[in-house]
């Protein structure tokens, strides 16, 4: 817990957003505060002009991992970063994606040059996950072009392999591709890691339509011009063979039956209890789909049927960030999305069957329509045991921040609590300075940076620095933190079902590479235990392995292996 | 043959008294037309009728002093003789059509203008009350035509260019309608009905900024003109401005408590600044007002939909819709909100009532798609997607023709 000083220097060393009132009060049980600057965060991630973008491609922003890549029990963090189309950089200085190693200390290492991963581009979204199996985290990035698939050498270093394991997007002729968000899963459960890569918009900036080509105006503002009206983009998945390798088999599964969509936010999760994964995109400006996994290397898009293609009045929404959770702990994995400004964020409660219902004005999120809406989180912030939501906002559009639009380009973010009974309580206020902070968010991540028990986020900005949203909590609520180690599975575990079980509640989630916007959780799940001691735990592998382990001690990180169960404990900030 | 010597000079004798009276009562009569006399110009019009029978420019003079002095069906026959007499007489078919437009038979008024700007296409009074008649009788784009055949006659009339302001924009040609009120703006600074229609034309083309100027000036003027005052307002909101536009609606309520409107209004900026306790105590009071205004019982609805309150949602729409039967997207909110309670047969009602009244919206279609579905009618639903796909289609077809790169 920071010093009353070191609370007031770490706010004032950020934009002042709030009141001295506000500074002086007591603060709430649980505290958001942004210690980005004081653990040497420091760099900016470029995305396109700062005042007025031509394109749309200047407006998405990045992602940004939570990822343990040299297996020591921290969390690293990996920011994809852009670009500019008129800039030119010296050598050494144009903007490179930056992986920062946790010092474990509350400060991190910039270790991009010596790991190897500089690459300057237009870099959009990543996932984690471990496609080779031999125990160390991959790093896929996309980017507007080709994507980069990291392999983590285990020394430190990550080589680009892309190419050499046939995940490159490049579709010819001097074309590019526009990759967003993307997931590792086991689609066919064959222990190997496959990858899906959603895709956004057919861009070609030579023949793109310009601001005044419409004109394309919002509030009367001339902006970067679509979706609506562009071709849309066409998603991709990529079979793992099991050696290094990957097959495009999107036309064999299906996934391209949907017609070219606008892809972001990818969320990969069982959705029906039935096994095997499946696969819901967010899609800006028009449905969003659901894959569903029909068992034999096939997709169907369910969306429509299943609900959770539109609004509740049945209207395409500009679907940014998406993340699953079990809300209402009735062992079915409901959704959240986020949305565009003027809208509300959606809130899908799981029935069961491939069907959901649209909860979002019922559960107490219809309130906020200002906000534009990117990364989004089920975390349990509080540790009741309850799955609550966070959504990172920032405007679409620079050229907004000119003028005092709505809730302006920079915003802050909302933070509801979840009340335990299918509604939710807009908590932002109360949750500490950093969810007052406005910036132009865009990717978040959520993880336990500092493995203190309770969930930290951190925020990629557009044309700013990031954010590290540090989880304050004083509450005396317990909690667990479950890392999975495939045997049979793939190594991560990706796609392992843990329900955790105090009492007669029980919580269930699933190791998830992807999700949020373009960006990549913590892949050890975290449970809020409320005042229990204990919980049992069950894993349910992708193998179809089950591994139970009862009366598991809170308030520790413990590794369960499959098969073996936990194979190792540790206390928390150790 | 001395007979009829003598009968002629007679008549000639006749002949030449009775062009001199007629002369005599044609000045009589326009002298006093001038004083403003109309019953006694009429008189002298008469009498001169009755001497000169056959004339169809006293007719139609004569036709004028009726209608002039409201006997409208008498003038109207006045007019009838005149054109019988003689049908290239513009002035009489002006007159008629003129007469005709009073009773507002558009359908009679019309064809006797167009008559008239026929004759003489550079009649300015002609093709601006011809204008005027296709306005009135909802014609708008034939309207702008004639109106502006007229500024091109008279260009410095500011009255015109109003009028073809306001042809234009119930035309839904905005840019043109901008141009027009602009005009008139100019010539008659001094017409601030002009310079409130040109400042909503603005903000209508995103010109928001351009439109407080004008409301301003409008103001400067008139600083009582409640109609500015709130156009500023309105102007605030186009361009998201909620904070402003709030605080002018609360300045025109401090002037009048009274204003529907307003309260509407800031309910509106209130709830887009998700500030909903507040906007639906704006909305309450604008209904209190004004229990006809269906947009704030429409906005009210909305405003509990968002707080997930389904009973007050259809309970505002279900108003909404009994004062404005083809109010397609309260029948819409109602059926997602029936829908949402569970009511689906209901919903599916007021889904397909949606459906009919905004065809070209793909949200009724799909709503109505769930709610089909959940009923069972699974062949239904399928055709209410694939229709709301249909129309999805079409509209991204338009904006794909918009964004051709020029």
């Amino acid at each position: 817990m920071p010093s009353r000083r070191g609370f007031i220097q770490s706010m004032c060393a950020t934009a002042s957003v709030f009141s001295l009132e506000q500074i002086m009060a007591a603060p709430a049980a649980v505290q958001f505060v942004n210690v980005a600057r004081q653990a040497g965060l420091n760099e900016r991630t470029i995305f396109g002009a700062e005042k007025k973008n031509k394109f749309l491609l200047e407006t998405t922003g990045c992602g940004v991992a939570f990822v343990d890549y040299d297996n020591d029990g921290w969390l690293d963090i990996f920011f994809v970063n852009g670009t500019r189309f008129e800039a030119t950089y010296a050598p050494g200085k144009a903007p490179v994606s930056r992986l920062y190693k946790n010092n474990r200390d509350g400060t991190f290492t910039d270790v991009t040059v010596k790991a190897g991963v500089a690459r300057t581009g237009w870099g959009q979204g990543v996932c984690v996950g471990d496609y080779n199996n031999d125990g160390h985290e991959d790093i896929f990035v996309t980017y507007w072009g080709d994507c980069s698939l990291w392999r983590n050498n285990g020394d430190g270093t990550f080589t680009d392999v892309a190419a050499k394991a046939g995940v490159t997007t490049d579709p010819g002729h001097g074309q590019r591709r526009w990759n967003t968000g993307c997931a590792f899963l086991d689609f066919d459960r064959d222990g190997h890691l496959d990858l899906f890569i959603a895709n956004y918009i057919d861009f070609d900036p030579k023949t793109a339509p310009l601001p005044q080509s419409g004109p394309c105006l919002y509030k009367g503002l001339m902006v970067a011009c679509g979706p609506p009206g562009l071709k849309g983009g066409k998603n991709i998945l990529f079979r793992n063979n099991g050696d290094d390798t990957f097959t495009d088999v999107s036309a064999k599964s299906g996934i391209l039956n949907t017609p070219g969509t606008y892809g972001l936010g990818v969320l990969v999760a069982d959705f029906d209890n039935d096994g095997w994964p499946d696969i819901y995109v967010a899609n800006d400006s028009t449905s969003s789909a659901l894959y569903k996994n029909n068992r034999d290397g096939t997709f169907s898009d369910v969306a429509i049927d299943a609900g959770v293609a539109y609004s509740p009045d049945g209207k395409p929404q500009a679907g940014m960030g998406i993340s699953a959770a079990d809300y209402d702990c009735d062992g079915l994995l409901d959704i959240v999305k986020t949305n565009f400004s003027g809208d509300t964020h959606s809130l899908y409660r799981n029935l069961g069957n491939m069907t959901f219902d649209d909860q979002t004005f019922q559960a107490g999120l219809g309130k906020n329509t200002r906000f534009l809406g990117w990364g989004v989180g089920f975390l349990d912030y509080d540790n009741d045991g309850w799955a609550d939501i966070l959504v990172c906002n920032g405007h679409v559009y620079p050229e907004v921040g000119e003028t005092d639009a709505e809730a302006g380009y920079r915003e802050r973010k909302i933070l509801y609590r979840n009340l335990g009974n299918g509604k939710f309580q807009d908590a932002s206020m109360d949750a500490g300075p950093g969810i007052l902070e406005k910036v132009a968010g865009r990717g978040c991540a959520f993880g336990d940076f500092d493995n203190d028990g309770d969930i930290d986020v951190v925020v990629n900005c557009v044309n700013d620095v990031p954010q590290l949203l540090r989880c304050d909590n004083t509450m005396k609520n317990n909690w667990l933190l479950v890392k999975t180690v495939g045997t049979k599975s793939n190594r991560s575990g990706i796609g392992a079902r843990v329900i955790c079980s105090t009492g007669d509640h029980r919580q269930t989630n699933e190791v998830r590479s992807g999700g949020s916007y373009i960006s990549q959780n913590d892949l050890r799940l975290h449970f809020g235990l409320g005042s229990s001691e204990t919980s049992d735990l069950e894993v349910h592998w992708p193998s179809g392995a089950v591994d139970k382990v009862p009366g598991v001690a809170a308030n520790q990180i413990v590794t369960i292996v499959e098969g073996a169960g936990i194979k190792s404990r540790r206390a928390r900030n150790d | 043959m001395r007979i009829y010597c003598f009968v002629f000079c007679i008549a000639a004798l006749c002949f030449g008294q009775d062009q001199a009276e007629l002369q005599q009562l044609t000045d009589q009569g326009r002298t006093m037309m001038a004083a403003g006399d109309a019953s006694g110009a009429l008189v002298a019009f008469q009498k001169a009728l009755a001497i000169s029978p056959n004339s169809a420019e006293l007719h139609d003079q004569v036709g004028f002093l009726l209608a002039v002095l409201k006997r409208n069906a008498e003038a109207e026959d006045e007019f009838s003789k005149a054109i019988a007499l003689d049908d290239r007489l513009g002035v009489a078919h002006y007159h008629s059509g003129v007469a005709y437009c009073l009773d507002k038979d558009y359908a009679r008024c019309i064809p006797e203008l167009q008559k008239a700007a026929r004759l003489d296409p550079k009649s300015f009074t002609y093709r601006y009350h011809l204008g005027n008649a296709f306005s009135a009788a909802g014609r708008h784009s034939e309207a702008a035509e004639e109106l502006k055949a007229a500024t091109a006659l008279q260009p410095r009339n500011a009255e015109v260019w109003n009028a073809l302001g306001l042809a234009y924009q119930n035309a839904n040609n905005v840019t043109s309608a901008v141009d027009a009120y602009r005009h008139a703006s100019q010539l008659n600074p001094g017409n601030l009905e002009a310079r409130n229609n040109y400042g909503l034309m603005l903000v209508q083309t995103r010109e928001a900024d351009k439109a407080i100027a004008e409301f301003r000036r409008v103001l400067e003027t008139d600083p009582g003109n409640v109609n500015a005052a709130m156009n500023i307002g309105t102007a605030y909101m186009s361009k998201g401005d909620l904070d402003h536009a709030a605080a002018q609606f609360r300045a025109v309520l401090a002037r009048d408590p009274n204003q529907a409107l307003a309260h509407y209004n800031l309910g509106l900026a209130l709830k887009n600044k998700d500030d909903l306790v507040n906007a639906r105590s704006e909305f309450e009071s604008a209904i209190a007002l004004d229990r006809g205004l269906t947009e704030a019982h429409y906005a009210l609805g909305i405003s509990y939909w968002q707080a997930g309150d389904f009973d007050r949602t259809i309970e505002q729409m279900n108003q909404a819709v009994a004062m404005r039967p083809d109010y397609g997207e309260a029948w819409f909110i109602l059926g997602t909100a029936l829908k949402q309670k569970g009511a689906l047969n209901d919903a599916v009602s007021a889904l397909r009532e949606a459906v009919r009244l905004r065809p070209e919206d793909p949200g009724p279609y799909n709503t109505l798609g769930q709610a089909l579905r959940v009923t069972g009618d699974i062949e239904g639903s399928k055709a209410a997607f694939a229709q709301g796909a249909k129309v999805k289609a079409a509209k991204e077809a338009e904006q794909a023709g918009m964004l051709k790169r020029k």
